[in-house]
Formats: C-alpha cells, sequence, structure tokens
C-alpha cells in the first residue's frame, strides 16, 4: 500500500501535487474550502495567490487577487488600493469576509487578510 | 531564390495568356504517339531478358519474339478499335477516369485514376531509364552507364524544369524526334531484312557468352508460364496508346474523326516497327545485355558503328525522353480532374506562375527520381512494375464504354458494345496474365499501391466533405451577432513592443482589456507592478503565477477563468513581436511568439493578433 502511494507520488503530475498540497495546508489551518462558502456569510477561507489584477484606474484603483485551494477559486477584490506588498503570485494567505457573487465568480470584498510565509 | 525560380521558369503568365492551340493530325501523331511508339525501343529486348534469361537459351527465347509480336500487335489491334469508340463518344477527352467515373461509378473511377497515376509515373521512370540506356549503348558513351541513375536524375530535372515553364504539347519542336525515330527505325528494318534475305551480306550478331547468362544453342526449358510472362514484357508496348482519347480536344476540327484517324495510323505504326524490330532480332540473334541495349545491337549489325548508328540511338534517346514528356502533360492534368472532384488536395488544381499545374509536375518528378533511384536506372527491374496499370485502365475503361453504349442505344449500339466488351475482356486476360506472371518481380508494387491510393483519396474526400460540412451556414443576418469583446495583451518585459502592442489594444475599443505577465514569484512580479504604476498605464495588470516558469499552462487556465466569467465573448490574445532585419535574427527571437499562436491556434473563440515591432 505504502509503495503504491509512493510510486503514485512519483509519477503524479506537478497540478495534480500542487493540488493536494493544497487541500492539506487549508484543512490543517481550519479554512473553509472555497467551494463550500455560502453567499452573503462571512467566511474564513484561503490558499494560493494565482494571479493578481491591478487596476489603476484614476479615482478609484482596485485590486483583485485570484485565490484557489485546490477545490475552487475565489477573487478578493481590494478597493481603493492600486498594489498590496505581499499579495502577489505565489503567496499563500488567508482571507476573511462576506461572499458576493458577479457572474460566475465569488468575490470577497475587502477581506482582511493574513499572508502566510 | 526569386532570381533562380525567374531565370528557371520565367517571367509569370496572366490567366488570360492561356492558349488554346488547336493541331493538325501530322503533328498529333508525333505529340500523343510518341509513349506508345517509344516502347518498341525497349520491348523486344525486354521481352529476351525474360524468355531467353529464363530458359537460360538464346535460342529459345528468340523463337519466342515473332509469336508475341503477333500477339501483342493483335492486342493492339483490339484495343486501339475500342478507343476509335471512346474518341467518338467522348469528343471532349475520355480518359478511363472520366470514362469509368460516368458509367461504372466511384470505386471503379478512382481505381482507374490510381492505375493511370501511378503508370504516369513508371512511364516516365521507365522512358528515362531506356532512353539512358540507348545513350550508354553507343560505344563512345559506354561510361554513360556507370553513372546511370545521376544522367537519369539529370533528365528528368531538365524535363521537370522545361514542364514548369510550360512547353506547349502541340510544339511543333516535339514532332521532329518521332518522325526522326520512326524513320530511323524503319530504316534500320528494311536495310536489316534486305541485307538479311536479298544481299545475305550479314553475320549474326557475335554472341558474348560473358554478357548472356545461358547458351546460345536450346538446351534450356521454355514453359508456358515463361512464354506468357515474356508476353506480359511486350505487352508493355501498348502504354500510351490511351494518349489520343485523352487529348481529343486538342486536335483541329473535326476533332474526333482526326483523333480516331491518328489512333488508327498510331496502332499501324507502333504494330509495324514491333513486328519489324522482332523479325528482325530473331535473324540477328541478338543477346539481352545490360551494356548494350537489343536495338543498339541491331543497328551496329546492320548500319556498322558510323554516323547511322549515332543518329539512331539519339533519335531514340530522343523519343523516349519525349515520352517522359507526355507524361507529364497527363499526369497532372489527371491530378488536377481528381483534384477538382475533391479526391486529391486542392493544390493539384492549382496552375503555377506559368499556367501549367506545377504541384502535379514536381510530384510526378519526385516520384519518377524514387523509382529511377530504388531501382538503379534499370529499365528491366521496372518493367514488371509497369503496365498493370496500364491494363488495369483499359479495363475499366472499355467496361465502362459498355454500359456507356448500354445507356446511349446509339445505332449500331450493340456491335459498338461487343467491341468494347472484347477490348475490356482481352485486355482483362492481359492484365490477370501480368499480374500473376509478374507478381513476384516487382508486379505486386502497384498491386498494392493502387488500392493504398484509393483508400487516400476516399479520406481525402471525406476530409472535405467534412469540411463543406461544418462550413454550411444558413446566411441571414442574425448570424452575425454581436459579441462582447475582451482584448488580453501579453506583456512581457514592459517595453516598447509592449507599449505598441498596449496601444493597439486600446485602438480596439474593446469590452473589457487586460494586460497579463506571467511571474515565477514575488520579485518579479513587484517590479513589474511599479514599472506600471510608475509609468501611470491605465490599462489593468493581470500578473499570473507560474511556478514551473512555463508559459502555456498558466496561459491556458487564465484564459479558461476569463472564458468563464463571461459568455457571448471573444478573446483577442495580443501578442507583441519583433520584425527584425534579417532571418537568421529570427533564431534569437518571437520562439514563445510562435509557440503561443501554435496552442492558442486550437482554442475555440480566440483570436490571436500579432503586432509588429520593427526593429531596424
Amino acid at each position: 500500500m505504502a509503495t503504491k502511494n509512493r510510486l503514485q507520488r512519483l509519477t503524479e503530475s506537478t497540478g495534480d501535487r500542487d493540488r493536494s498540497g493544497l487541500i492539506d495546508f487549508c484543512d490543517r489551518s481550519g479554512l473553509v474550502p472555497i467551494s463550500e462558502v455560502e453567499l452573503r456569510k462571512s467566511v474564513r477561507t484561503g490558499g494560493e495567490v494565482g494571479s493578481v489584477r491591478m487596476v489603476p484606474l484614476a479615482g478609484v484603483p482596485s485590486l483583485e487577487a485570484t485565490i484557489n485551494d485546490g477545490r475552487g477559486t475565489i477573487t478578493a477584490v481590494f478597493f481603493g488600493r492600486g498594489r498590496i506588498a505581499g499579495i502577489t503570485p505565489g503567496r499563500r494567505v488567508i482571507v476573511e469576509g462576506v461572499a458576493a457573487k458577479r457572474g460566475n465568480q465569488i468575490l470577497l470584498f475587502n477581506p482582511t487578510y493574513q499572508l502566510l510565509p | 531564390m526569386a532570381i533562380l525560380k525567374r531565370l528557371l521558369v520565367g517571367r509569370p503568365l496572366a490567366t488570360t495568356e492561356q492558349e488554346h492551340q488547336r493541331i493538325p493530325k501530322v503533328i498529333g501523331l508525333a505529340v500523343f504517339s510518341s509513349d506508345a511508339i517509344s516502347s518498341t525501343a525497349y520491348a523486344t529486348e525486354e521481352i529476351l531478358f525474360v524468355t531467353a534469361v529464363g530458359a537460360s537459351s538464346l535460342m529459345l527465347g528468340l523463337a519466342t519474339l515473332i509469336p508475341i509480336a503477333i500477339a501483342v500487335a493483335l492486342l493492339l489491334a483490339i484495343v486501339a478499335f475500342s478507343y476509335r469508340q471512346t474518341i467518338f463518344a467522348y469528343p471532349s477527352g475520355g480518359g478511363s477516369y472520366v470514362v469509368s467515373r460516368e458509367n461504372l461509378g466511384e470505386n471503379p473511377s478512382l481505381v482507374a485514376a490510381a492505375s493511370l497515376l501511378v503508370d504516369y509515373i513508371l512511364t516516365v521512370a521507365v522512358s528515362i531509364s531506356a532512353g539512358v540506356a540507348a545513350i550508354s549503348s553507343i560505344p563512345a558513351f559506354s561510361d554513360v552507364a556507370k553513372h546511370r541513375v545521376l544522367v537519369g536524375i539529370f533528365l528528368i530535372v531538365l524535363i521537370t524544369v522545361a514542364n514548369l515553364r510550360g512547353i506547349k504539347e502541340s510544339g511543333r519542336l516535339f514532332a521532329a524526334p518521332t518522325y526522326l525515330y520512326i524513320v530511323m527505325i524503319s530504316a534500320l528494318i528494311i536495310y536489316g531484312l534486305v541485307r538479311a534475305f536479298i544481299l545475305k551480306d550479314i553475320s549474326n550478331i557475335p554472341f558474348d557468352q560473358k554478357a548472356f547468362d545461358g547458351t546460345l544453342e536450346s538446351g534450356g526449358t521454355l514453359g508456358l508460364f515463361l512464354i506468357l510472362k515474356g508476353f506480359s514484357s511486350g505487352a508493355v508496348a501498348l502504354t500510351g496508346v490511351e494518349a489520343i482519347s485523352n487529348g481529343v480536344p486538342a486536335f483541329k476540327k473535326p476533332e474526333s474523326k482526326n483523333a480516331a484517324a491518328t489512333l488508327v495510323w498510331m496502332a499501324v505504326i507502333l504494330g509495324t516497327l514491333f513486328m519489324g524490330i522482332s523479325i528482325l532480332a530473331h535473324h540477328l540473334q541478338p543477346y539481352p545485355s545490360h551494356d548494350t541495349t537489343v536495338l543498339a545491337q541491331l543497328g551496329i549489325q546492320v548500319f556498322g558503328q558510323g554516323a547511322v548508328f549515332f543518329v539512331l540511338q539519339i533519335a531514340t534517346a530522343l523519343i523516349l525522353t519525349l515520352a517522359a514528356n507526355t507524361a507529364y502533360a497527363d499526369f497532372p492534368r489527371l491530378a488536377s480532374i481528381i483534384a477538382f472532384d475533391e479526391y486529391l488536395p486542392h493544390q493539384m488544381r492549382n496552375r503555377g506562375d506559368r499556367l501549367v499545374f506545377s504541384n502535379g509536375v514536381l510530384i510526378l518528378a519526385t516520384a519518377a527520381i524514387v523509382l529511377i533511384v530504388a531501382f538503379g536506372g534499370a529499365t528491366t527491374a521496372l518493367i514488371p512494375l509497369y503496365a498493370v496499370g496500364v491494363f488495369m485502365s483499359f479495363t475499366l475503361s472499355q467496361a465502362g464504354m459498355v454500359r456507356h453504349h448500354q445507356k446511349q442505344r446509339e445505332e449500331n449500339w450493340r456491335r459498338h458494345a461487343i467491341m468494347n466488351g472484347v477490348g475490356s475482356v482481352a485486355t482483362l486476360i492481359v492484365l490477370v496474365i501480368v499480374a500473376t506472371t509478374k507478381f513476384t518481380s516487382g508486379a505486386w508494387v502497384p498491386l498494392v499501391l493502387i488500392p493504398l491510393i484509393v483508400l487516400m483519396f476516399k479520406s481525402i474526400r471525406r476530409h472535405y466533405l467534412r469540411v463543406d460540412r461544418a462550413l454550411e451556414a444558413n446566411l441571414t443576418a442574425g448570424m452575425i451577432r454581436p459579441r462582447r469583446n475582451t482584448v488580453v495583451v501579453l506583456v512581457g518585459n514592459v517595453h516598447g513592443g509592449a507599449v505598441q502592442a498596449l496601444s493597439y489594444a486600446k485602438s480596439l475599443n474593446p469590452n473589457y482589456l487586460v494586460a497579463v505577465r506571467l511571474v515565477e514569484g514575488d520579485e518579479e512580479a513587484d517590479e513589474v507592478q511599479r514599472i506600471w504604476l510608475d509609468a501611470g498605464f491605465d490599462i489593468p495588470l493581470e500578473t499570473v503565477y507560474s511556478p514551473y516558469r512555463e508559459l502555456r499552462k498558466p496561459l491556458l487556465e487564465f484564459l479558461d477563468r476569463l472564458d468563464e466569467q463571461y459568455e457571448n465573448d471573444n478573446v483577442t490574445v495580443i501578442i507583441p513581436e519583433f520584425v527584425v532585419s534579417h532571418w537568421w535574427e529570427n533564431i534569437l527571437h518571437n520562439q514563445s511568439a510562435l509557440r503561443i499562436k501554435r496552442w492558442l491556434l486550437f482554442r475555440r473563440g480566440t483570436m490571436v493578433t500579432s503586432v509588429p515591432y520593427h526593429i531596424d
């Protein structure tokens, strides 16, 4: 059994490995899986920042970070911020806020966030 | 490159410059019969290669010459009469493909087409090999034999270039070699027979024990199989007989009548020359040899090694080259007809700069060169491959004519149908003989190749039909729907090239515009974000994580996410691309741009635009 697992680990794709690593991390940190986030309720979730969209429009700059926990994707939207040091692709973060929906996207507006090393 | 092409091929011709020249019978005979008549240059020798070598006895082999010649002449008469009817029934040109397509249906017509294509290639390979042999048989040029393959390839390249230039197949220039050959062979036969039977001042060709593997006298055995196999070799003389029926429209009015008369003349000349050479050979006892052709041995014995012999050999080489040239007219034309029916790639029906079907010409040349190299330029090795295709197409075309008469029920249709029926059965019998007696010595090649080509035809056609169905659209104004346009600019380093791409993207006024940069980690992301903000660009920048420094997966995943966000939108991906002043500088740039274009081509609903940035 153990050998089989090890073999699987050898052959699995980096994507699968990263995903299971993320899931493990989120479960250990006691985060709500993104796939189970309910709308209009406060939620504490997190994962890895996949991409950061910087919208430097005059007046209302904003920053949108796409966070993925291996089970789903959520977008954290920070209004009034052009850039946030540390919210960069590849970083793991914990975010807490009220979930909303825009199109097919689940959003957290101005969540509190915690950067993980 | 362009200059070289211009020099070799000449200036491009406008479509309107295409000429439709009509030719009189005298020219028509020379143009269309060079293929058929030229086969007399090697047919006798090929019979001997089978019967004399097979029986290990020259005498036994020689004895078969005249009976086989009679059988071939008979077959020739049957086929010629059959084809006369095709000429009248299809005045616009009735090749086997056309006749069998209209009367027998898809599969037979494809078999006919494949057979003909294979045979045209062999016509080139066989004629050129025999032509090279004619030259190397001149004692002064015997060194040519060592470079048979190279000389053959050189001749093919020469003919190919001439055909890419577009030579008028009706050119008077081409009439000369055919008539020169007819005159020279007639002189050889008449003078030879006069010397043999009236003057009685000619001796047999000295027998060379080293050159011929067998005895002079009878001794070996000659079974029916070998005789039939020898007959199969003689039957190659019929290749090219169908050429006139293909080219009826090229004749002066009345086309059919002139073409039919020319066909009869050709059959008479071909039959007479073949018979004459066989009788002369039977008398003078030449032996089949790879160094000196049978025809050259006869020439030396009758004329001596003087100027007349030289002219004979040159005329032989010329008519054989011309015979190869006829395939250059037929193959591309047939290929274009097949391509119009969508069984071959559409490229085959495009006329090139000089109004010739250049792609067909090039494919024919390549295939013929492959054959010459593969078979070492030896006519004898190629002959067993030949004739299968010809007789296959004869059989199908004559069978098609029988159906044609049944459908038309014109006056005397029964008699005409019987005539074509006899032709069809006779050529079918020959086909079976050729295929069985020569199967192991090479006839299996076309027998394997023809079905494969037919399968290829069908899969090409299937593809085109599928494309046609996929492109089928109900053309209404409502079909052009407004769609949202999302534009993604791929940014590497933020430099002049990226700025140009971003300005272009803005000018498209997309519903949503975003610049994308793949990053490996924090530092890179920080840096590019800072540059972006410092420059004060008012375009959103998305930094996408690429943990393994790869391009493809993060990019495609990003686009997937974008697709999910909006229904009914087109995503245009804009890639800045360098345009450098030297081609080799390209190696240093644009490698990822090229790759990205390739990946995105297969993604539905994604357009790729490359924005050039000129670097001088």
